[in-house]
């Protein structure tokens, strides 16, 4: 009863405090013999303003025989409560508590009321803040409230607290670097109200007026809360602390409860340091190899990046990166993702979901996010691996309100290949990419990003044709904020990718083949947070496409070629959506959105007309129409379905449904299992139909060890419709007629993906297995030719058994190992059915497309990675990482295929990389 | 250790990167039964005047213990005017015309009935004629001699182009031998005066699918097509070497079947092969028009030449010697030698001089009767 009293006269007398100076209510007199404290303090009261504030169980073991005259009180205490667990502490205002085992704090730490920001507290407190929690417990406690205690006061402060619902909203960052984080979990304590930063960092929650604890959590930072009183909308930006010693923490991290409780499905979210924990070949640190790891992602081989997502084509993904789409992902023949690893921050994976707000392609958008750059002070970093050197240099433009982050990575291939005698010495290998981001706060309201990124590549295996390809993006965002309920995000850019071939082995034949294309883009996003149920997303959109697909020129002088140029293609893709993410109750919630496409293939055209009857041929042209510069070929209308819904069973387990549909009018040509970087783009048309999918998924979620291991099972089936297959020897390039060339086809892919992921401890990393199929049909009576006679066939990536091993764990701060195991089906394959002779050779007769397998694949690799230093405040810091790739040196195939040599047919097996290759790199921090 | 270094850094590459040291032979774990299609192999014309067809059938993968031939069918070469000339099996699977005047622009096809009853036939397709090779020369470069072949048709007509060649050639052993060895009855004895073992002739042809057109050339024309290439110090030209080029000039599906069957045999094994396929030919069994036939029968009057090149235009270092050394035999262990590969070269009073099979005896790698074109 009194604790209940002794709590209430401490708020009141918090509330009416006004001075923080401590006072003298002079001096007390007394004898005591074994008296009890009631006594003690009864007469303590009636001398002086003192009031005693105890429990009667606290002081009940206390017998006081003391006398004293004209003493202060407080040597009185301290001689009655030295040697017991007791303490006292003296308020301003005369109130005297006494305490067992602590001492209540009696004046409030410095600042307590002032802040609204906590980015105006003192520098040191930050980096006291960011340490570890074994360190920060040897610091003596600071004497200003740590952020998490203080109570912020968020919009117009009122006497009286309105009844209702208001809006927090603004910023989570890094605190070190001034880094925007997303993908943030802001939630309210002991509710299921929460937001979820967007790309920039912004949040925006809306939560009944009042009192509130605030949850923050994200990838690679430490979880933080803040107390707020929520008067009216207001801002409340908030600083997170980097989880400094990388070799301690987690390697992989979802986002805890939004596993369970987001209405999204078949999302994954990875940053660097999670790809970077992961052994990779030559130690190059991957992104998109490191995505192949998730379940339900596929790739036809070892020698490609290209991504098969849930049975689709690696043309179905959409790569973006800050919002420019990449068209060529890829260095090196395709072995290497073209992101340089040091300026990525995180990367999104959509494989069924797919916010309305994104569309194009058919199976996936990969979203990989650059970092903002450190707007506080300059920093920079470097690397070496056997395959690369790269540099990052980051700072400040403005401090605290604009920022850049630059990269550069290059490989040394070239120096390598020279020398090496003999065979190779004339080959030639190189790719380097550059990467630009800049962003910049105009003010509270208004921020601007701009992204550019440029990667070139050039090849020549000691033969006399040269390749050499690029992307070129550049893209600015801008991000306006009209009130904590909506903002919107508009961003314009271009995206390019071209590619060379050069042939001059015989002058009188040589030759330079190009390729290019090129987009434009617009497009403007509004989040608006309509009330605690409805928040909304809604934009337009517009993509400008222009296509070479081919220009061939003689190259040396007395060279006989003529010079040909396929007709541009060009088409428009404008879009609109709207999503709702709904929710019905605490356990029900819904994402539902629309997304409607006009696309537009656009003149000037000679569009040959064929016999409606036949096969489309050369020979079945039957005339050809002119189409003028802007008139519409054709036009297609694609409205897209996109729902989830999710139902929380309990506080960590869920159930998930949804439908999504998607649509794609760009397709990349390849006849080649992988795609080479000489495929070509192109454009649907009034013979290309768009590309399209339908996606039925459904998932269990279960999170057990307070969000600690997640587990997750998720089900999907699809189908998909005009997907393009080639004819038998396809020709692809510089083909005026490309359509006479390809076949519609069909295909259903189906699967389930079962997923435990250990986020945190010493150990962890995830385990996942899954079952999937994918088919392809071919069955198009006009295309001339039926694949494997009309019937269903797996594709090139369908592995129906994967089982994917990525674990962690760290022997001390300093050092960690790492290692992989991965397991999956042989790709499918098609084998000769007979031999014969001909043409003065022993040729294979072909019969039905991938009717066997190739071997399973294996792989182990291990790493370990080790810190040099782990002292937060030091010049450099230092990084190695040395592993194996393919530990056991197994010989996985990467395809198997029959040669025709010196007049015998033989059957070799391929391997990529057909041994265990160490790697060894090392990474310096400034 | 620079050196060192960089070793490590190119062993990380090689391994890494170049492919080609990983490819091992594979056999398929294959229970096909044979399916027995039937390849018929040459194109109308292909002789100049005289047509070859060369008769076989399918077998399974990795048997190479026979070639499948079809001896026994009728084949004629029909037009569109209802004539008909018949070809004559020579055994071995091969059929022969006689001397034909055939008429470029004509239409023609193939007619077979096989043994076993069934009919097939080719599509008909106009007669061409190949306009002749304006050269075919070669140069030596540090690997060795290239050969090449120059072409043009000035009507521009042809644009689709296809060779292939024999090549003969001369070559010495490096001992020379009167004897010979009969291992029935024990005995060595001389060769009679018209049989020698020095000087033979080597024989070989064409086993890559060579193929060629002008489609994007503003000229109909070919210009140095590398035919053939021959290592340096290789045995062909040792002597007196000759290559019999033959011109074909395809119509356009005729050159996709050519280029399909290659692609699909020869231009694989990279990272970027594409997907084997089946090929179309032009043949159809006319019994059963669910039977697959393997094959394209054209029609072409051939251009052949036989060029010739001769060891002395190469320079002085192109021959060298074969690793032979002479062993001393016994009279008594001649036997004994044979069978361990030993050839006898010389009598000496005690022994014979031997020395292995390669170096004495020419027959163990070609022919020891003179071509008859031979100069």
């Amino acid at each position: 009863m009194k604790g209940i009293r002794i709590l209430i006269c401490l708020v009141l007398s918090l509330m009416v405090m006004r001075d923080a100076l401590a006072q003298t209510r002079g001096t007390v007199s007394g004898r005591f013999e074994g008296a009890t404290f009631a006594e003690f303090a009864l007469q303590m009261q009636q001398q002086s303003s003192y009031r005693f504030y105890y429990q009667d169980s606290d002081v009940a073991a206390l017998n006081i025989s003391l006398s004293f005259q004209k003493a202060h009180l407080r040597s009185v205490l301290d001689q009655i409560l030295s040697g017991t667990p007791l303490s006292y502490s003296i308020d301003p205002q005369g109130d005297v508590f006494i305490t067992k085992g602590y001492t209540l704090p009696v004046s409030l730490p410095d600042g307590f009321f002032e802040g609204k920001e906590d980015t105006s507290l003192p520098a040191e407190t930050s980096v006291q803040a960011g340490l570890p929690a074994f360190a920060e417990q040897r610091k003596p406690a600071p004497r200003v409230a740590s952020v998490e205690n203080r109570l912020y006061a968020v919009g117009a402060r009122t006497n009286t607290l309105r009844s209702g619902m208001a809006a927090v909203a603004g910023y989570v960052r890094d605190r070190a670097s001034g880094e925007s984080i997303a993908g943030a979990i802001v939630s309210a304590e002991n509710s299921t109200w929460q937001a979820v930063t967007d790309q920039f960092g912004f949040y925006s929650l809306k939560l009944p007026r009042g009192r509130h604890q605030l949850h923050i959590q994200a990838l690679g930072m430490y979880d933080t809360r803040r107390n707020i009183m929520l008067y009216s909308d207001g801002k409340l930006n908030v600083d997170m602390n980097q989880r400094v010693m990388a070799l301690k923490e987690v390697v992989i991290e979802s986002d805890k409860v939004r596993n369970v409780r987001s209405t999204d499905m078949g999302v994954a979210r990875m940053d660097i340091a999670t790809m970077k924990q992961i052994p990779s070949v030559l130690g190059e640190v991957d992104v998109l190899r490191a995505v192949m790891n998730l379940p339900g992602v596929q790739t036809v081989g070892e020698a490609s990046t290209g991504l098969n997502v849930r049975g689709g084509s690696s043309d179905e993904n959409l790569v973006l990166f800050d919002g420019a789409t990449i068209f060529n992902p890829t260095h090196l023949f395709g072995f290497f993702s073209s992101f340089d690893p040091d300026l990525v921050k995180s990367v999104e994976l959509y494989k069924s979901s797919m916010p309305a707000s994104y569309g194009g392609r058919l199976s996936s958008i990969l979203d990989v996010q650059s970092l903002d750059g450190n707007n506080k002070r300059f920093s920079g970093s470097a690397g070496i691996s056997p395959l690369t050197a790269k540099i990052t240099l980051q700072g400040p433009l403005i401090k605290n309100r604009s920022s850049f982050v630059v990269g550069y990575r290059t490989t040394y291939s070239n120096w390598i290949l020279h020398h090496i005698p003999g065979k190779y010495s004339k080959s030639k290998a190189d790719f380097s990419d550059l990467t630009l981001h800049i962003s910049h706060k105009f003010n509270g309201k208004n921020q601007l990003y701009i992204t550019g990124y440029a990667s070139q590549d050039g090849f020549n295996l000691n033969n006399d044709t040269s390749y050499a390809y690029q992307n070129r993006n550049v893209v600015a965002s801008w991000k306006h904020v009209f009130s904590n309920s909506l903002y919107l995000l508009t961003s314009a850019g271009y995206d390019a990718y071209a590619y060379q071939v050069k042939g001059y082995d015989n002058p009188l034949n040589s030759y330079e083949q190009k390729y290019d294309i090129g987009q434009y883009h617009l497009k403007t996003d509004f989040s608006e947070y309509l009330n605690d149920r409805n928040t909304l997303h809604f934009g337009v959109g517009t993509i400008r496409y222009q296509i070479h697909p081919g220009f061939i020129d003689p190259l040396l002088k007395g060279s006989s070629v003529t010079p040909d140029t396929v007709e541009a293609e060009q088409a428009m893709e404008s879009t609109a959506y709207l999503e709702d993410a709904l929710r019905i109750s605490d356990k029900l919630s819904f994402s539902a959105g629309v997304r409607y496409t006009l696309y537009t293939d656009l003149g000037p055209k000679h569009l040959a007309l064929y016999d409606p009857g036949l096969p489309r041929t050369y020979g079945s042209i039957e005339s050809f129409r002119n189409y003028p510069g802007g008139k519409t070929v054709k036009s297609y209308q694609k409205p897209e379905l996109r729902i989830s819904g999710r139902y929380s069973l309990s506080d960590n387990m869920s159930v998930k449904a949804g439908f999504n549909a998607t649509s794609q009018f760009i397709h990349e040509l390849s006849n080649t299992v992988t795609v080479s970087p000489t495929d070509i783009w192109t454009l649907s048309g009034p013979y290309i139909q768009p590309e399209c999918a339908k996606q039925l998924s459904g998932g269990l979620y279960h999170n057990f060890k307070e969000n600690t291991i997640e587990a997750s099972l998720e089900l999907y089936y699809k189908w998909m419709n005009h997907l393009l297959d080639f004819k038998s020897g396809a020709l692809l390039t510089m083909n005026h007629q490309i359509e006479t060339q390809l076949i519609e086809s069909r295909g259903k892919a189906y699967g389930a993906e079962l997923m435990i992921k250990k986020t945190a401890g010493k150990l962890n990393g995830w385990v996942s297995y899954t079952y999937s199929r994918s088919f392809i049909r071919s069955d198009d009576p006009l295309a001339g030719e039926m694949i494997n006679h009309g019937a269903f066939y797996p594709s090139n990536y369908d592995k129906p058994n994967d089982l994917t091993l990525i674990g962690n764990y760290k022997l001390s701060h300093r050092f960690s190992v790492s290692l992989n195991v991965l397991y999956s089906t042989g790709r499918p394959i098609t084998y000769p059915i007979a031999e014969f002779d001909y043409g003065g050779s022993t040729r294979v007769l072909y019969s039905d497309r991938n009717q066997y397998r190739i071997p399973d694949y294996f792989r182990v690799d291990a790493s370990m990675n080790i810190e040099g230093n782990a002292r937060i405040h030091q010049l450099t810091h230092n990084s190695w990482s040395l592993g194996v790739y393919n530990v056991t040196g197994r010989k996985n195939p990467y395809s198997i295929y029959f040669i025709s040599v010196n007049g015998r047919s033989q059957g070799y097996q391929l391997s990529i990389f057909g041994s265990a290759i160490p790697f060894i790199t090392y990474n310096i921090r400034f | 250790m620079h050196r060192s270094n960089s070793f490590l850094l190119t062993m990380l590459f090689l391994s890494g990167l170049l492919w080609s040291g990983c490819q091992t032979p594979f056999t398929p774990p294959l229970h096909t039964a044979p399916l027995g299609y039937l390849v018929v192999e040459g194109s109308i014309g292909n002789e100049g005047k005289v047509t070859r067809i060369r008769l076989s059938r399918t077998r399974t993968v990795s048997d190479t213990s026979h070639s499948d031939l079809v001896d026994g069918a009728q084949l004629s070469i029909q037009d569109n005017l209802s004539h008909t000339y018949p070809l004559y099996n020579t055994g071995d699977g091969l059929y022969y015309s006689q001397s034909l005047q055939l008429t470029a622009g004509n239409f023609y096809r193939l007619a077979i009935q096989t043994p076993d009853g069934k009919t097939y036939q080719s599509a008909l397709v106009q007669l061409k004629v190949s306009p002749p090779m304006d050269s075919v020369y070669w140069n030596l470069n540090p690997d060795g001699v290239n050969i090449y072949v120059d072409t043009h048709d000035p009507s521009g007509k042809s644009v689709y182009y296809k060779w292939d060649f024999d090549e003969t050639w001369e070559f010495h052993t490096h001992y020379v031998s009167y004897l010979q060895y009969n291992d029935k009855h024990d005995l060595i004895y001389a060769l009679p005066p018209d049989e020698q073992i020095y000087t033979c002739w080597g024989h070989d042809s064409s086993s890559d699918i060579m193929l060629a057109n002008t489609l994007s050339l503003n000229q109909d024309r070919i210009h140095a097509f590398a035919l053939q290439s021959i290592p340096y110090h290789d045995e062909k030209l040792s002597v007196l070497y000759s290559i019999r080029v033959r011109q074909e000039v395809l119509d356009t599906t005729e050159y996709t079947f050519w280029s399909d069957m290659k692609a699909n045999n020869e231009n694989v094994g990279s990272i970027f092969d594409h997907q084997p396929f089946v090929i179309k030919g032009n043949i159809t069994c006319t019994s059963d028009p669910s039977v697959p036939v393997i094959g394209y029968v054209g029609a072409c009057i051939a251009f052949q030449k036989r060029y010739f090149i001769s060891n002395q235009s190469l320079p002085d270092g192109w021959n060298i010697m074969e690793f032979c050394t002479p062993t001393y035999v016994s009279f008594d262990s001649v036997k004994a030698y044979w069978a361990m590969g030993y050839y006898p070269i010389v009598k000496n009073l005690t022994n014979y001089m031997e020395a292995k099979a390669h170096c004495v005896d020419c027959r163990m790698r070609g022919v020891n009767h003179k071509p008859a074109f031979w100069p």
